[in-house]
């Protein structure tokens, strides 16, 4: 469950910011992701997952493995 | 039918838009008397703010209120013809997508009937206090999303 949410991500990340790959733990900014994208990212987590991010939130996320368990904590609670 | 950015040549049926009637002025004219390139974008912000207006949100309240500023991140503008000193031009400006972190819009200048130029420009939302990029607001993405079209 933990892997293919961790891959479905993945596949979000890379569709939405139009980047090659995403390594689990490479920073964003690294990849070329800026924080508007990051935006761009978690709107589509939210729409995909049907949760919510609040804006506090936005800025835990910094690379695929922040978003994992971001997503992990909002699906579990 | 779209220009080489992609922009759009005239509003979508069912989308807000905003007409902003305006005259070049000679501040804004070289040694030729053609508009400078660089004016456009400020009568381009012109015809934004006015949108907003003529749409129900106050610029000035989002940023004393909320402490919110819609900062341009990308503009594209397509020079087809030139204008002259004191022209009479008609800017027409529309939104083609609105996301939880980006507002779209698009404009077309026209000179009667001569469509003169084309843009497309692109407004992110930060806090002003520390110039941190924000969401769009929930309110504002509704305002505008349901007329919005890629």
């Amino acid at each position: 469950m933990s892997e293919d949410l961790r891959e479905k991500l993945r596949e979000i990340v890379i569709e939405v910011a139009e980047v090659d790959e995403c390594p689990d733990a490479t920073p964003f900014k690294d990849l070329g992701i800026d924080s508007m994208m990051a935006i761009e990212i978690v709107a589509e987590v939210e729409r995909a997952y049907k949760l919510k991010v609040p804006e506090e939130e936005l800025k835990q996320i910094v690379d695929l493995n922040s978003v994992v368990k971001l997503v992990e904590s909002k699906l579990s609670a | 039918m779209t220009d080489s950015f992609g922009a759009i040549a005239k509003p979508p049926a069912g989308a807000k838009s905003s007409r902003f009637d305006l005259r070049v002025g000679y501040i804004d004219t070289d040694r030729a008397s053609v508009m400078h390139h660089a004016a456009y974008l400020r009568y381009l912000e012109a015809a934004r703010v006015d949108f907003f207006r003529q749409h129900g949100l106050d610029y000035n309240k989002l940023e004393r209120d909320r402490g919110l500023g819609l900062p341009v991140v990308e503009a594209n503008v397509r020079y087809k013809l030139p204008a002259f000193f004191d022209d009479q031009l008609t800017i027409t400006t529309w939104i083609s997508l609105v996301t939880r972190a980006r507002l779209r819009f698009e404009a077309t200048i026209h000179r009667d009937l001569a469509l003169i130029t084309q843009a497309r420009i692109t407004l992110c939302c930060a806090e002003l206090k520390d110039l941190r990029l924000c969401s769009i607001p929930p309110e504002i993405r509704e305002m505008f999303g349901t007329y919005s079209n890629n």
